[in-house]
């Protein structure tokens, strides 16, 4: 009656460990397919920046990126790719001329054209004094939702913007320049105002300041595997990177999920451990309860290794039981939540595949671990 | 296994009372297979020191026990239990049965599960002859100290070893169950092949044809 009881306690503590542990490998697999699973193929961009701080403020030096950190940032697992931003070294603004009466100062931008998220970038090149331009299509939204809709300005359509001239004004130490800007396109990735890379290096070459801090970069862009990595943004938090893409929070919220999940599953696995520790208490007990027979049968020639081996064979059997009926029991489960509306056809109906592989796994561990634990123990501490 | 060697052995934590007159403590001692020896040993000789550590359950003594030349110390536990199974058996002055299960169970052990007909009727007729045979279906637990020790002989005649080593295995038994037990046992080592070793506290009041020690 004492051994039934003990019995069922230790099944039960079992049932809940794998019943935590595996149901929480089954929600990382479901959270996964939700938030999107980490690929090699799925890129995205982030604009990676420095934090301000009282120390970097109004310091190019410090608060932009150098040569080293660079290629320390290229050296990340997430990271594929970096395209450092350049910036302007001198004063700019422009104007609508007689057309448009606006005058406003403004800043130029400009990075490698493979991270333009342009297709046609055929036109992206200063001829005969024009200037072509990629803006934010944000800055286009500020305009129309914002400004345009409080001021009783026209809204303008992309297409129309494309054919609005305006001045561009570049006043250098020694002399003034004046462009004509011409939009081509705008950019859902990149807010910013870009120019063409060769000819913002060129004039910038031209400047003192910049001759001094060309290795220096604001900000970068950065091609990444995957944003929604937790890795990555705990990386970027320890350096002091910022970067306010919107993928980063669901990556956050997926980070704090799986901390959840993690914790449960430690919890499990705790359980679990606790478990293999009652039964080797539990054969322990067994022994010292048929020490006798134990002592009769090793003097007249039985093995004591078969005869430990008998007895963790049948406790990691009924680990393997317990742990295919937990498994029945969620995948059941899992099969109404993915065909559940709520799931919305994003969960499979079926659980992970390579959990079925465990139900012989971890009884072939347990089997082999508590072998070993309870030969050493009759071997070391038995009196036959 | 054809002989069990003792050499120069003394027990580690005590002095045996005879150590001055044994032909066996701290000197050399050879048993060879299909011999029959009496070693009479008075109380606080060691007796069941001896057996116990010629079967490899304990290592306090000084000197060294070989099987066929392998010192027993430098075997694995698993390799001495397999010694059991065809080399060497002791039967205990504790008789050793297991008490919940009935006397055929415990002769059945020393067959390890292997059940046939020969056994069978190998059970059948030893116990006749030890005058057992109606308590094999009955619990160890059940029957007196002398069925008990006859039970236990049997057991060790069912799958007999090259050796049978007995400890006081005649204690509870009157003298004319102790001749009809010395006759099966020699009987049955004879057909074997096997050597036996007798630790008595006397020698037998009738004849005999042991080889006789003291120690």
């Amino acid at each position: 009656m004492k051994n039934i009881a003990k019995f069922i306690f230790l099944y039960l503590g079992l049932f809940l460990a794998f019943a935590l542990v595996l149901s929480c490998i089954q929600l990382y697999i479901n959270a996964n397919d939700l938030f999107g699973s980490k690929s090699s193929d799925a890129n995205y961009w982030i604009t990676m920046s420095k934090a301000i701080t009282p120390e970097n403020i109004g310091r190019k030096e410090l608060i932009g990126f150098n040569d080293k950190q660079i290629a320390e940032l290229k050296t990340w697992e997430e990271v594929k790719n970096i395209y450092p931003v350049v910036s302007n070294d001198f004063r700019v603004s422009a104007d609508g001329g007689s057309f448009i009466p606006f005058y406003t100062d403004m800043y130029l931008e400009a990075v490698d054209n493979a991270a333009i998220d342009i297709e046609d970038l055929s036109e992206f090149e200063v001829k005969n004094n024009v200037i072509p331009i990629i803006i934010s299509r944000e800055y286009l939204n500020l305009y129309n939702y914002g400004f345009a809709l409080n001021q009783g300005l026209p809204q303008i359509t992309e297409e129309f913007a494309k054919k609005i001239d305006v001045n561009i004004n570049i006043m250098l130490k020694e002399k003034n320049l004046k462009y004509t800007g011409k939009l081509i396109g705008l950019s859902d990735r990149i807010h910013s105002v870009l120019v063409p890379k060769k000819f913002l290096d060129s004039i910038n070459a031209t400047q003192d300041f910049s001759r001094q801090h060309e290795d220096i970069f604001t900000r970068v862009l950065v091609k990444v595997d995957d944003a929604n990595d937790g890795g990555l943004i705990e990386k970027m938090q320890e350096k002091g990177y910022e970067s306010n893409q919107e993928a980063l929070r669901s990556a956050k919220i997926k980070g704090k999920l799986f901390l959840v999940l993690n914790t449960i599953a430690f919890i499990g696995g705790f359980i679990f451990l606790l478990c293999i520790f009652i039964i080797i208490n539990f054969i322990k007990m067994e022994f010292l309860e048929k020490k006798e027979e134990v002592s009769i049968k090793y003097s007249l020639g039985y093995s004591p290794r078969k005869m430990v081996s008998s007895i963790s064979r049948f406790f990691s059997i009924n680990v393997g039981v317990v742990m295919l009926i937990c498994l029945i029991l969620i995948s059941v489960g899992q099969y109404y939540l993915g065909t559940a509306e709520i799931s919305n056809g994003l969960l499979s109906p079926y659980i992970w595949i390579y959990m079925w592989a465990l139900v012989v796994i971890v009884p072939l561990v347990v089997y082999v671990f508590v072998n070993l634990l309870i030969y050493r123990w009759l071997i070391k501490s038995w009196k036959f | 296994m054809n002989s069990i060697s003792l050499d120069g052995i003394s027990p580690k934590y005590f002095t045996p009372k005879t150590i001055d007159s044994t032909n066996i403590w701290n000197q050399k001692t050879t048993f060879e297979k299909g011999n029959s020896y009496l070693v009479i040993a008075p109380s606080g000789s060691g007796k069941s020191t001896l057996a116990m550590a010629m079967l490899g359950n304990h290592f306090e003594y000084d000197g060294t026990i070989s099987f066929e030349g392998t010192d027993l110390k430098t075997q694995t536990v698993e390799q001495i239990v397999a010694h059991r199974r065809q080399g060497i058996q002791l039967l205990f002055q504790d008789v050793r049965l297991i008490p919940d299960l009935t006397i055929r169970e415990n002769i059945m052990l020393r067959t390890f599960s292997k059940k046939n007909a020969q056994f069978e009727d190998k059970i059948k007729s030893y116990a006749s002859t030890l005058g057992i045979l109606p308590l094999l279906d009955k619990k160890a637990k059940n029957c007196s100290y002398g069925e008990r020790q006859r039970s236990a002989i049997l057991r060790s005649l069912i799958n007999p070893t090259d050796f049978l080593v007995y400890d006081e295995c005649f204690s509870h038994l009157d003298l004319n169950n102790k001749k009809i037990a010395l006759g099966l046992i020699t009987g049955v080592a004879a057909e074997s092949g096997s050597a036996v070793l007798f630790f008595e506290l006397n020698d037998f009041p009738f004849e005999h044809h042991c080889h006789i020690l003291n120690l």
